[in-house]
């Protein structure tokens, strides 16, 4: 069942493909079917599953390399699975009323579902190459979900920065994923899990933590790979929840849990862990503060909540993954409500800017009374989800800030004002839009959005309010069994209400106290805190990155790529003498072997007279055509040569060839430009003609050498006793084509086609495109 | 070369080197002669059409484009390998045996099925190859062409490196740095 449900995306996209273009804006009420059957079957399992989890494994795959096709569903797979259908299929039925008739819904409904399936596959993968097969995958269907709007530039350069950052990260993980092969003999996790001692003494231990971790952190949007997630809001909306709030932005933190009984453990992992997750959290909270757009501060809001789980996931004792995996949970419920709302106040109003939003609570009850619920969960306030599993994440740091001391005392300090902060703009989130002074007129006229619209935000924000009041309700069947899958033991969370008056209690009043109190100088806060943020700039370092990178390309290319065939020639025949003869020299294969040669008889020393002289005078003709025709006239003399030299196919084949490649040639000559003679330096002619002189100096001798030497028994021996026995026919030649080398055979007919298709782009779209406009062919981009 | 002895020609040719493909193709797992040769044969028939009567002389001639017998080849040669493996054999391993049609006893081989696909990916390939590159140029503009070369080569007298001329425009904007 485990590989139908990774499939089952796959193929509901390939039949939107197909079916898309008839069906139009319609395919999104029918799509959010195939999320919910995911969900459900998964709900179904939830309950029974054993505590190694569920499975499968295929025949297909590369042992030997540590590839190899298995899935696992387990409590914290389950986790990110249920999360990934459960909210797929609301944002999907959200979509249908957020996408106009005239967007392009087939193309929408496709790429989710790609994204969906490859999310599926990073939580399901056992073997973590296949894991990052399909981690990539994600960060491609972000780009073009990012993309969508493609008209727009600011969305083509959300999605480039989020495919560079991601993929440069996913690229450092691959690295650790390989180092890590090599230290642990397995990519399994699993089996990498017993083997965990000998991995964390392991000389490539720091750099597999560093390299993997790059990659966790540049998917999770960590300080300081952070600033693509607020560019990425250039996604509709209801991509912003799934992917950049709810799911693929968790997937550094799927991973950092799914490797804590590997890798973790360590005072490296733990710092390095801990210290960017408390970062990132109290960078991204007062960063939030500063944003006008709604959605960029729900980003920089996502950012700092990712940290948070971050950190609580690097402090590593069986408390702390529990409340990391109860946080996780919640923060996708509410942060994914609070997205779908302003979404639905950006459609409903059509602006989401904080200026000229207000006083909509009577305008939009429905959206005023879930934004306010999801936002007040955000900040942490008691009977909601968020206060929970904030309160449990409060009493690790604590505990790890008394159990280490040291800096780590710091801990609980900088989650406080993180949380101020963030408590300050869940404020804001609800407050100015729907409670505050109208702002004038919004561009459009504000009314409530149709039930549908409202439904998924509803259904998370529900969630949200009834885990707060029996969180009961799912740690036992949902995140104990997550946070045992973490910690490899069996562990039991404690969530509960009230837990009587202690440190993470008077934290969180702490933080709300201070929020309430600086609430009515958040503007002017928002200002202090927007400059602080210019110093530090990520962006520039990226753009500093993305034009270096342009630049160096540039020269690059510049430098090598002249447009003149002759360099081009030369450069492949130096490559050729260095490497080959220079390997040669260096193996000493200076000595001339005893050669036993056959006297050359009067025909061989004609025709190889005739090639010589047919060479020269190609290579001194002034005109082409004749060139070409000599050109020929040298291929049938070879020809002759094999005639003479008994190989019937070699010479049948050959004539062919050099048939057609004379037609070929004389047709493309009439699309060049004339031949000229160019004045070239004597410095590039005596170069060219050493460059020349060593070539046929290296192949000759090369030839001799080897006629001259016999390492092993010629394998031709075996050809033509098993022809007729294994192969079933008596042509030797042919039958090494298409049996004994048919593996040879099909990749070259692979190639050959790709030539085709080479030659099919290069002019056949050149003679099309050029039609119309007449004569008109010059520098044409591919 | 619109003219009558070329077309009477090719007319009466191409069937004759199409036979001879197929003879070819046929000896080919005994005697010199496969799938490669013979593709390779009866796609310069086809293209005697092309340079005989045009582009669209060649395309009327044989209907089916190139990239469609491309994708049969290739299907062709990699359903025999899969095949094999749906029998529990590793990746392309061939059969071949005796098979009776009646009162005749016809030596055949999976091979030959292969080849079949080595024989279509080849046609296909010359075919597409030589059809796009002859385009649908007038023959004037090519006359034009070659008048203006000669007379560039002999302006430009001096000893030096025959190129072709496509790397010359100003700036070296040549199809490999825009």
């Amino acid at each position: 069942m485990l590989p139908t449900v990774l499939t089952l995306p796959f193929l509901a996209a390939g039949l939107v493909a197909l079916t898309g273009r008839r069906a139009g804006s319609r395919i999104t009420s029918f799509v959010p079917v195939v999320p919910l059957a995911i969900f459900v079957w998964l709900a179904s399992k939830a309950g029974s599953l054993p505590s190694s989890g569920l499975a499968w494994t295929s025949r297909w795959g590369m042992a030997q390399a540590g590839l190899e096709l298995s899935l696992r569903l387990d409590g914290w797979s389950l986790l990110f699975a249920l999360l990934i259908s459960g909210i797929g299929t609301l944002v999907l039925l959200y979509s249908r009323f957020y996408l106009g008739p005239e967007e392009d819904h087939p193309k929408f409904v496709l790429y989710l579902l790609l994204f969906m399936g490859s999310m599926l596959g990073v939580v399901l993968s056992d073997n973590l190459l296949v894991l990052y097969m399909f981690w990539e995958l994600t960060s491609v269907s972000s780009f073009l979900l990012i993309g969508f709007w493609h008209h727009r530039e600011a969305s083509r350069e959300g999605a480039l920065k989020a495919l560079v950052i991601t993929v440069i990260g996913g690229f450092a993980m691959l690295l650790g994923l390989v180092l890590l092969f090599l230290a642990g003999g397995t990519l399994s996790v699993r089996e990498l899990a017993t083997m965990a001692p000998a991995i964390r003494t392991h000389p490539f231990y720091p750099w597999i933590v560093a390299l993997i971790l790059a990659g966790a952190f540049t998917k999770s949007a960590q300080v300081p790979f952070h600033i693509w997630l607020p560019s990425a809001m250039e996604a509709p909306t209801p991509v912003s929840a799934y992917l950049h709030s709810a799911t693929m932005v968790k997937a550094g933190l799927y991973l950092v849990g799914r490797l804590a009984l590997v890798l973790g453990g360590t005072t490296l992992w733990s710092a390095l862990v801990v210290t960017v997750g408390m970062l990132t959290m109290l960078v991204g909270s007062y960063t939030a503060i500063a944003q006008r757009d709604l959605k960029a501060l729900l980003a920089y809001s996502t950012v700092s909540q990712l940290g948070f789980i971050m950190a609580a996931l690097g402090l590593g004792t069986p408390g702390a993954l529990g409340a990391a995996v109860f946080h996780l949970f919640n923060h996708a419920t509410f942060k994914g409500a609070l997205f779908l709302v302003v979404g639905i106040v950006d459609h409903e109003t059509g602006t989401r800017d904080r200026a000229k939003l207000g006083g909509l609570r009577r305008a939009m009850p429905w959206s005023a009374a879930f934004m306010t619920l999801s936002a007040l969960s955000l900040a942490g306030v008691p009977l909601l989800s968020g206060f929970i599993s904030k309160e449990m994440i409060f009493s690790s740091l604590v505990e790890a800030g008394s159990v280490w001391g040291g800096v780590a005392s710091l801990l609980p300090w900088v989650a406080t004002v993180a949380s101020l902060f963030t408590a300050l703009y869940s404020f804001v989130l609800f407050h100015e839009v729907f409670f505050g002074p109208a702002q004038g007129t919004t561009p459009k006229q504000a009314h409530e959005a149709p039930p549908g619209f409202l439904f998924s935000p509803g259904v998370l924000t529900a969630v949200a309010l009834v885990v707060g009041l029996a969180p009961n309700l799912i740690t036992g069947w949902l995140i104990d069994p997550a946070a045992s899958a973490l910690a490899g033991e069996p562990v039991h969370i404690h969530a509960a209400l009230w837990h009587g008056v202690n440190t993470p209690l008077l934290m969180s009043g702490a933080a709300l106290a201070g929020a309430l109190v600086l609430y009515p100088a958040r503007r002017r806060l928002g200002a202090i805190l927007g400059q602080l943020t210019l110093p530090v700039s990520a962006e520039k370092g990226y753009q500093a990155f993305l034009n270096g990178i342009m630049s160096l390309a540039h020269a690059v290319t510049d430098r090598h790529m002249t447009g003149r065939l002759a360099d081009y020639v030369t450069y492949i025949l130096t490559g050729f003498v260095v490497l080959v003869g220079g390997a040669a020299l260096g193996a000493g294969a200076l000595s001339l072997p005893p050669l036993d040669l056959a006297p050359p008889t009067v025909v061989e020393v004609v025709l190889l007279a005739a090639i010589a002289a047919g060479t020269l005078y190609v290579v001194r003709a002034r005109e082409g055509l004749p060139a070409i025709l000599v050109l020929g006239v040298i291929g049938y003399a070879v020809v002759l040569l094999w005639v003479l030299w008994q190989a019937p196919d070699l010479a049948l084949t050959q004539l062919v060839v050099e048939s057609v490649s004379v037609i070929v040639l004389l047709l493309a000559f009439t699309k060049f430009p004339p031949l000229r003679r160019r004045a070239v330096s004597a410095g590039r002619r005596v170069g060219s003609l050493a460059v020349a002189v060593l070539t046929g100096v290296t192949v000759a001798w090369l030839s001799v050498r080897a006629n001259g030497t016999r390492l092993f028994e010629p394998i031709s021996d075996y050809f033509v006793e098993n022809s007729l026995s294994l192969g079933g026919g008596r042509n030797i030649v042919n039958v090494i084509l298409v049996d004994f080398r048919g593996l040879d055979t099909m990749g070259e007919i692979t190639v050959l086609s790709l030539a085709a298709l080479g030659v099919f782009m290069l002019i056949g779209s050149r003679i099309r495109r050029s039609k119309p406009a007449a004569g008109g062919e010059k520098g044409e981009r591919l | 070369m619109d003219s009558l002895i070329p077309r009477l020609v090719a007319r009466l040719a191409t069937p004759l080197i199409l036979a001879l493909a197929l003879y070819l193709f046929l000896r080919g797992h005994h005697n010199p002669g496969g799938g490669f040769i013979a593709g390779l044969i009866a796609a310069s028939g086809l293209v005697l059409q092309a340079v005989v009567g045009g582009r669209q002389a060649g395309i009327r001639y044989f209907p089916v484009p190139g990239w469609v017998l491309i994708g049969l080849g290739l299907a062709c040669a990699a359903g025999t390998g899969i095949a094999s493996m749906a029998l529990g054999r590793p990746f392309l391993t061939h059969f071949f045996g005796p098979v009776h049609l009646g009162g005749l006893e016809v030596e055949l081989a999976t091979a030959q099925l292969f080849d079949l696909g080595v024989f279509l990916v080849v046609v296909g390939t010359t075919q597409s190859v030589i059809l796009n590159i002859a385009g649908d140029r007038g023959e004037a503009e090519t006359d034009a062409g070659e008048a203006q070369g000669r007379a560039a080569s002999r302006e430009t007298g001096a000893v030096t490196a025959v190129v072709a001329g496509a790397d010359e425009r100003e700036g070296g904007e040549g199809p490999w740095n825009s």
